[in-house]
């Protein structure tokens, strides 16, 4: 990998210089001879590895969509065709010369192995598609913890932070992200495995007796672990930073975490979100600043494309888009082109950072997921396409809304019958109910542009038990619950 | 830490003697230096020198590990402070004395917090024990130590299953397998993944060793018995963080060879989170091997319970949280420096079942008679007819009660009967055995809900 430092200042034509090189090499000394689904895929639309030039030439290669990786009944061992291996003719080669080297062949098997043996695994949380394990070699590893490294730089944290990593334990990228990251940059942690695993109350003592200056949290999470805490009266004076990942940041939930926060006596607190998708296997912060300024990406170790999700043709900078990940220089498993589902409203921008000057590519923070729009029949004109999204920003930021879930039915649950929205609010203290109502509805019909049919108001504790607060992985704002046709 | 290859060559006298030295450096270096509490008990008594010395140090119980509610950072009284940034080195030969400030800043680092790490999960009270930097670096050498004992190699696929928490038993085998090179899921355990999900990346990875705890070895296993599903090249089971009797690595063989692995071997490890490493068996009964530039290890004799003492614990070359002479709550039977029968590894083993000093329990209200709920474990094992079992303890002075599930549901009552009257006569107390679903028992021991299953409830309220 490149060094940070330089390359974080590095002006973007060099950079994507560095990037066509690193592709090119890339390409022809690990992705064709040693990836089978890429092999397959430049042999069956006879590309030359060796005439690729760079970036520009990706658009000669399809997309990769998760339907490509993920295993299924029939393919349960689908995702080992995007492993970087060498197959058995090379490993005999590399055994081979194992065998000849005259500097003891140990070196070079052990050289291989830190290459290329699988050594960590994590797994796609699995919403749309069976969970789909992504390999990490040995060499991998020390990628993510450089990663980890750089975006604690860009969040500004250095060796004397102290952090309390209550992101949910599971071989998923955003524990193990915060795991690394610690790791490498030399910072105190705990690394909790989140409520489920130590119990709400217990972590809020491990933040109180650490004295942890930062603390890294799935959003939903953390707004009901503070707003316990606030009700505690806990101290978290010391708290001067937020780290959200595993979900998209409503603007509003952040000023309701920073107010939690300053009552708990923490000054000018910070809370800044991450953006990554096990498929990236890295995950990219934006720098601390009132207004976000993008995520900051890492360009030796990705290729990011803005695309019209339509057409699949580039958009311009700065232009929305769906992010397309190309990986770069890993081993393990490697995507080319691969379709997030994930739509950036402002898209991609190459000019440097106006708040820390860094020229690295930053991925706009105003993200919607693809799969989010779904089809209704909420009429009897039959598939109306709502955006479920804009529930998030909505709810997550309404002062008087405590907690929420948004239930997706059938009518009479009758698969053939019309399609219901119900919300579940637990409002804020003292609110009036049937002004709230009223206000939510208008709100819902002007972001999602339908009308819920009912709006049920509960106590929060019924509402978090109906997310799964602290027994599931993730917490369930939007269910489907309409019976398969 | 040493060279564990020179260790394994040592006799056991230079063991003895190379233990003894590196605790009076330990002590000398850094304990009586850095440590807040021991610095400070040992200005009066003098820091010992020798292990009839320590010997006459009182004990350290958990109690004083835990933060006071005045105040949370009291824990630190146990943890080793960091020396000043631009203090000169005391140790690191020629090039530290010679670099000066530069090489004094290398030497903090070992010293410098990186995990904090947890012995109780949900629901006791959590007790902060602190990992520095170069304690995390002997995890992984302690974990290469165990893997070595455990006949694991890189070319071995590892499934760790220890149940995720902020504690010792997950990350040994995460941080063993990484300095291994072996292929791992580090899947969290069944309440993170789920038995289903865990079985599934099993089959698919082929996995040869599989990390857990015993009882939740024991369902998994009777899970895929049940899904028909076979593991041919699932060689390895190793349990710990919960206590495994013979009889209970026989019945796990037994499961093995049900699921397709008629040659697998179960191996015990044990856990103990203050010692910050693991020690394994290398055979099951062959005692675990613990690592005498670690750990020093003491058995202290209890009242009431005869052939067995409670394990003390006194930490070597750990640079966070220390202790000396730390009253660990488990039981053993001896402490032998007699190379290994099996391994002929020098190391200095732990002989015996270890039980918890907690699972002697007063149950008939008669004063000093106690019964050791631990031996449920054996006995129980040893009944191929029980499935499952949870014991409950109810009212004061408590009654016992097994429930109970039986592989034979038509033959329930007959075989409680049985079981009642031999585990009476066994324990020497009276006890009722009541047949339980296997649904209902797998619920309540709460194999996906806690670290480790319920297995022993006191309180009334949870028996039906």
């Amino acid at each position: 990998m490149e060094n940070w430092e330089k390359l974080s200042k590095k002006p973007w034509e060099e950079v994507r210089q560095m990037q066509d090189r690193k592709l090119r090499a890339f390409i022809v000394n690990q992705i064709y001879p040693y990836s089978p689904h890429y092999r397959r895929i430049f042999q069956d639309l006879k590309l030359d590895p060796y005439k690729f030039k760079g970036v520009q030439d990706l658009v000669h290669l399809p997309f990769t969509y998760k339907e490509d990786i993920a295993p299924t009944d029939a393919e349960p061992a689908k995702h080992r065709d995007f492993i970087i291996r060498p197959d058995e003719e090379v490993s005999e080669k590399y055994g081979h010369m194992a065998k000849l080297s005259q500097y003891g062949g140990k070196q070079v098997v052990d050289e291989k192995i830190f290459e290329y043996k699988p050594a960590h695994i994590h797994f796609t949380t699995g919403r749309t598609a069976k969970p789909t394990p992504f390999v990490y070699t040995l060499r991998d590893l020390e990628t993510i913890r450089e990663a980890g490294k750089r975006l604690l730089d860009v969040f500004a944290l250095s060796e004397k932070d102290i952090l309390v990593n209550a992101f949910p334990y599971a071989p998923h990228l955003a524990f193990w992200q915060a795991f690394f990251a610690a790791d490498s940059m030399g910072v105190a942690s705990l690394h909790s495995g989140g409520g489920k695993v130590m119990g709400t109350q217990n972590l809020m003592g491990a933040v109180e007796m650490m004295k942890a200056t930062v603390i890294s949290f799935i959003p939903g999470y953390a707004y009901y672990f503070l707003r316990q805490a606030a009700e505690q009266k806990r101290d978290f004076s010391s708290v001067q930073k937020i780290l959200f990942g595993g979900e998209r940041v409503p603007p509003g939930l952040k000023d309701k975490i920073k107010a939690l926060l300053q009552e708990m006596g923490a000054k000018n607190p910070q809370v800044l979100a991450t953006y990554a998708c096990t498929e990236s296997r890295l995950a990219w912060g934006e720098c601390p600043s009132e207004e976000s300024y993008g995520y900051h990406t890492y360009p030796d170790t990705e290729i990011i494309e803005m695309i019209d999700p339509a057409t699949g043709e580039h958009v311009a900078e700065g232009e929305e888009g769906e992010i397309v990940y190309t990986a770069l220089d890993w081993r393990g498993s490697c995507l080319l082109r691969y379709r997030t589902g994930d739509v950036a409203k402002g898209g991609i921008l190459y000019t440097p950072c106006p708040n820390c000057g860094r020229t690295v590519p930053r991925i706009t923070s105003n993200l919607q997921r693809k799969s989010e729009f779904k089809e209704f029949d909420l009429t009897k004109v039959k598939g109306t396409l709502v955006n479920l999204n804009n529930f998030f920003p909505l709810m997550m930021g309404h002062p008087q809304v405590v907690e929420w879930q948004v239930e997706v039915r059938k009518r009479n649950n009758d698969p053939f019958d019309l399609d219901e929205i119900n919300l579940y609010i637990a409002p804020a203290a003292g609110v009036n109910i049937e002004e709230l109502k009223s206000d939510l509805r208008q709100k819902v019909i002007r972001d999602t542009e339908v009308a819920p049919n009912e709006i049920i108001f509960l106590p929060a504790e019924q509402v978090l038990a109906r997310v799964g607060m602290e027994t599931e992985l993730k917490e369930k704002r939007i269910v489907d619950n309409r019976p398969q046709k | 830490m040493e060279n564990f290859a020179k260790i394994c060559r040592m006799t056991p006298e230079q063991i003895k003697q190379f233990q003894a030295q590196q605790m009076q450096d330990f002590f000398a270096g850094e304990v009586a230096v850095r440590h807040p509490f021991y610095r400070d008990s040992w200005r009066e008594t003098g820091i010992p020198r020798s292990v009839a010395d320590l010997q006459k140090q009182p004990f350290t119980v958990k109690s004083d590990l835990l933060s006071q509610p005045d105040n949370l950072e009291s824990y630190r009284r146990y943890v080793l402070e960091v020396p000043e940034q631009n203090a000169s080195p005391k140790s690191g030969g020629l090039f530290a004395r010679f670099k000066g400030k530069q090489a004094g800043e290398i030497v903090p680092k070992k010293y410098a917090t990186n995990q904090m790490l947890f012995s109780s999960g949900r629901t006791g009270k959590i007790t902060p024990y602190v990992y520095s930097v170069a304690d995390i670096e002997n995890l992984g050498e302690t974990g290469l130590r165990m893997m070595e004992i455990l006949g694991i190699t890189r070319d071995d696929t590892i499934v760790n299953a220890m149940s995720y928490a902020p504690n010792l038993s997950f990350w040994q085998v995460y941080y063993g397998g990484l300095k291994l090179g072996s292929t791992v899921l580090q899947s969290g355990g069944g309440r993170i993944l789920g038995t289903e999900k865990i079985l599934t990346a099993m089959e698919n990875m082929e996995a040869s060793t599989l990390f857990t705890t015993p009882g939740y070895a024991e369902f998994l296993l009777q899970s895929a018995v049940h899904f028909k599903l076979k593991f041919p090249n699932l060689n390895k089971l190793i349990v710990g963080y919960g206590p495994v009797p013979l009889a209970q690595v026989k019945r796990l063989e037994v499961l093995l060879h049900l699921v397709g692995s008629p040659d697998g071997q179960v191996k015990r490890v044990y856990f103990l989170n203050e010692a910050k490493a693991a020690w394994a068996e290398c055979s099951p009964g062959s005692g675990y091997h613990f690592y005498p530039d670690q750990a020093f290890l003491e058995l202290d004799s209890v009242a009431g319970i005869e052939g067995r003492g409670e394990l003390i614990l006194t930490n070597l070359n750990v640079f966070g949280s220390c202790v000396v002479r730390f009253r660990t709550g488990d039981l053993a039977e001896s402490i032998t420096y007699e190379p290994c029968p099996v391994c002929k590894r020098p190391l200095p083993r732990i002989i015996g079942e270890i039980e918890r000093f907690n699972d002697y329990k007063n149950l008939d209200g008669v004063q000093g008679r106690t019964v050791n709920l631990s031996s449920l474990y054996s006995l129980l094992a040893a009944e191929p007819g029980v499935l499952l079992w949870q014991a409950v303890l109810l009212g004061e002075p408590a009654q016992l009660r097994i429930d109970t599930a039986f592989l034979d549901k038509n033959q329930a009552a007959e075989l409680s009967e049985s079981l009642q009257a031999k585990l009476s006569e066994a324990l020497g107390v009276k006890l009722t055995v009541k047949p339980s679903s296997y649904k209902e028992l797998v619920d309540r021991l709460g194999f996906e809900k806690y670290p480790v299953e319920q297995r022993i409830m006191t309180s009334a309220g949870s028996g039906k």
